[in-house]
């Protein structure tokens, strides 16, 4: 168990690399001068040189790349062209605002989720598993941006229980967890049904119920252990489309998160901002999916061994 | 003693107890101002943000030197100073300072103050987006607390100007020194409004500092979605939204507890014309091609009656702006100029550049023009440019391969600019040579009055100049086939009474009141 943690890390580190990489070259290789971007249309060519001079974007590629790389290294990931202030700071100072609605949004999705497949299952093609199936379709199908304004003008406009964006008390949290976790909790209910079906129907069920425990026990001790796996595998793969589906739903609900400041970067071509903030959900993406694996090899014992 | 109660008074008290802290929350939302824009902004240190949503704030926040009189830009009046005189060479202007005032951290506004704020935006070292604008400065000398000389190489006539834009507001040296990098963070001027709190992406708070502050506090909330700043004016749970879509005003128009605001903007968006290449070598060219469009049908069809047509080379609220009289849609008149000109046809293809997205309905607009050119029997081709790649492109000097200063592989191309003083927008596209002259626009009358204009000390004679120029730009020589002037669209509450805006899209936000 322990080798293969240290495995699975030390692949970390070359992944982690091309990543920057990657990065690296698909901003710089884009049409356009960072430096001209940066300083605005209405910039005088004094000004610009004087950007491109301090931002190192005078100098050959692959010396940008090694000047990066060392950086990133030492933890340090640049400097915004617009707010002039250190990209790590500000993405640290976004972070918890991201990590609270994905958070919120991931258990929202989980508990809803993993409890209506477990019900679904429970009396297969009854009107209730029918129902939970025709929500799960809405919820798989029905676009965030969509879903987002509709709660927006249901909740905030007509009723005004809820505010329609911003960030503050509980309130604030409850129109963007719901729209980002709405479309995970289909997926989560769907997998979860299938799954249960399956495990509900093997021998070591059938003893269980044979031994005379409760109902009760059989799903939850026995069966929704079993079925764990392929859904701690979806919360790995979900992770990453979840920090995508962040993006968009920080922009609807003006929520100050980690995905707007990237869209921002992007919307002001700051360079240095969209290269951090992408490399930094990367490496919580990688460092995510290793936790997942770590965690089958606790579901799952052989995993580790094979 | 116990004091006995009787049930009545006890009633009385509970109903009051009961009616007072709504009463007091009441009380607050009209001390607070709630404000709401499409962006966060970069930074609040005047040196380096060039956002306009911060100016915004900055405006509350600081003062400068002089300021803007109105938003028509008539005139400039002192704001930190309470008089400057000019040298009579022109090469130095002195500002005294109005007495005893002071900064948010108690610190006093002197010339020392002034002096470090400029020296700061001058300073290479410390790199200012703003820099090249202060440059002109080549030498400032505090004569006494209150008084100070700023000095230029050669007569600098919008010295005023440059000193009333809001990077040239005036910092607390304490303050900048006290929290150094950080400073983007913790503003300190001398404003109606203190810097209270920013957390980005989430909101700003500015509290009330002076007697002429009218809120005790001014929220500010970025907004990014469109629809998402109408909900929130729905719900009440704001005082003023700004970039309202066309598509939404009806919407507001129908909403009895909301109001509409519709303000020139500084904006105009044209396609610039190559005046390198024929066929837009020629004036009688360049004033035909502005008949061929019909202006009123692409405001009112495409941008949906929010835009105005160009009765001007320069939009409203511009200084100079005067009004001429717009261009009559005749195809006609421009079929016959061209044959005119050209007596056996104009047989080259008319190469057309535009970006999408990057001003009103732009690639709409620019598709509506080539079907007016083609209906006068010119061949045109269209190509649509992603932003960033167009603005290299049109920038870069390198004839041949589709580049600009007058050597583009294109004969026009779509650009806006919303620069609201005269000398800035006017010289660096049209003067020969400039860095922003893309269209290599030439014309010895034009380049000799903005020249004159530069280092003209009579205010009057310098409009003269600039309205002569427009003149020029309009009747004899256009530099451009003018498109559309742009409107800005805010929302508000009914009860939110004298809201003005700059037409460069600055709401003056300490003149609003709230019922």
């Amino acid at each position: 168990m322990i080798d293969y943690a240290i495995y699975r890390i030390a692949v970390l580190v070359p992944t982690l690399f091309a990543v920057s990489l990657a990065v690296f070259l698909v901003l710089h290789l884009v049409p356009g001068d960072p430096a001209r971007n940066a300083a605005g249309p209405d910039a005088e060519e004094e000004d610009i040189a004087l950007i491109r001079e301090h931002y190192g974007l005078d100098q050959p590629l692959w010396t940008q790349y090694g000047t990066y790389l060392v950086r990133v290294a030492q933890g340090d990931l640049g400097e915004s062209f617009r707010s002039r202030r250190p990209v790590l700071d500000e993405v640290l100072r976004r972070l918890p605002a991201t990590v609270e609605l994905a958070g919120y949004a991931m258990i929202f999705a989980v508990i809803l989720g993993v409890g209506m497949g477990v019900v679904a299952s429970m009396r297969p093609n009854s009107w209730l598993d029918q129902i939970i199936g025709a929500l799960s379709a809405f919820g798989i199908s029905v676009p965030v941006f969509f879903l987002g304004l509709l709660l927006m003008m249901v909740f905030a406009a007509r009723l005004q229980w809820l505010p329609p964006s911003g960030r503050g008390t509980w309130s604030h949290l409850v129109l963007p967890v719901v729209t980002l976790g709405l479309p995970y909790v289909a997926t989560f209910a769907r997998v979860a049904r299938s799954t249960m079906l399956e495990v509900l129907s093997e021998d070591y069920i059938r003893t269980a119920r044979a031994k005379g425990l409760v109902q009760r026990a059989v799903i939850w001790r026995h069966a929704l252990i079993n079925a764990a796996i392929p859904l701690v595998t979806l919360l790995g793969v979900y992770f990453g489309r979840l920090l995508g589906g962040a993006v968009i739903v920080e922009t609807i609900f003006a929520w100050p998160g980690l995905g707007r400041y990237m869209v921002d970067g992007i919307i002001q071509r700051d360079l240095q901002v969209v290269q951090g903030c992408i490399l930094f959900f990367a490496t919580a993406i990688v460092v995510v999916n290793l936790m997942v694996d770590l965690l089958y090899s606790v579901l799952d014992p052989r995993i580790a061994r094979g | 003693m116990m004091p006995t109660i009787d049930r009545r008074s006890l009633l009385v008290a509970t109903a009051l107890a009961a009616t007072l802290p709504r009463g007091a929350a009441a009380q607050s939302a009209r001390e607070t101002l709630t404000f709401i824009e499409g962006s966060d902004f970069d930074s609040l240190d005047p040196a380096i943000s060039r956002t306009r949503s911060a100016e915004i704030l900055l405006t509350l926040m600081f003062q400068r030197l002089v300021r803007w009189k109105d938003t028509s830009l008539s005139g400039i009046e002192g704001d930190l100073a309470e008089s400057w005189t000019t040298s009579a060479d022109g090469l130095s202007w002195t500002f005294r300072l109005k007495p005893n005032q002071k900064f948010h951290d108690g610190t006093a506004v002197d010339a020392e103050a002034v002096k470090f704020t400029f020296d700061r935006l001058r300073d290479q070292r410390f790199g200012s987006p703003n820099r090249s604008l202060f440059t002109v400065i080549t030498d400032i000398k505090v004569e006494s607390p209150l008084v100070i000389t700023l000095s230029t190489a050669a007569p600098m006539a919008g010295m005023l100007e440059v000193l009333s834009e809001s990077s040239a507001s005036i910092s607390s040296p304490a303050a900048i020194q006290r929290h150094a990098r950080n400073y983007g963070r913790n503003p300190v001027g001398s404003g109606p409004y203190r810097f209270e709190e920013w957390t980005p992406g989430e909101r700003a708070v500015l509290a009330g500092a002076t007697p002429e502050a009218k809120f005790r506090r001014i929220i500010y909330r970025p907004v990014p979605e469109a629809e998402a700043r109408l909900i929130e004016l729905e719900a009440g749970t704001a005082d003023i939204a700004t970039g309202i879509t066309p598509e939404a005003t009806a919407r507001v128009r129908a909403n009895p507890r909301l109001k509409l605001a519709v303000i020139p903007s500084s904006f105009q968006v044209f396609f610039e014309l190559n005046h390198k290449r024929p066929p837009f070598d020629n004036p009688r060219i360049c004033r035909a091609i502005n008949h061929a469009i019909d202006h009123k049908t692409i405001v009112e069809r495409i941008l949906g009656g929010f835009g105005s047509v160009p009765d001007a080379p320069v939009a409203p609220g511009v200084q100079s702006y005067q009004p001429q009289t717009p261009f009559r849609f005749d195809p006609d008149f421009a079929k016959a100029e061209f044959a005119a000109v050209y007596p056996g046809g104009f047989n080259e293809k008319l190469v057309m550049w535009t970006c999408s997205g990057r001003y009103l309905k732009d690639q709409q607009v620019a598709e509506a023009v080539q079907g007016y050119l083609n209906a006068i029997g010119l061949q045109t081709e269209f190509r649509v440019w992603e932003w960033a790649s167009y603005q290299q492109t049109l920038y870069r000097r390198q004839p041949g391969s589709g580049t600009g200063y007058g050597s583009s592989a294109a004969h026009m191309w779509v650009l806006g600019t919303s620069i609201p003083t005269a000398d800035w927008r006017l010289s660096r596209r049209l003067v020969t040579g400039q860095s922003a002259n893309l269209g290599g626009y030439s014309n010895a009358r034009v380049d000799a009055l903005l020249n004159g204009a530069r280092s003209e000390l009579d205010p009057a004679k310098r409009m003269a100049a600039y309205h002569e120029t427009n003149r020029i730009l309009w009747t004899e020589d256009p530099p451009n086939l003018f498109l559309y002037n742009q409107q800005q669209i805010i929302a508000m509450q009914r009860g939110i009474d004298n809201f003005d805006a700059f037409a460069f899209e600055i709401p003056l936000l300490n003149q609003v009141t709230k019922a």
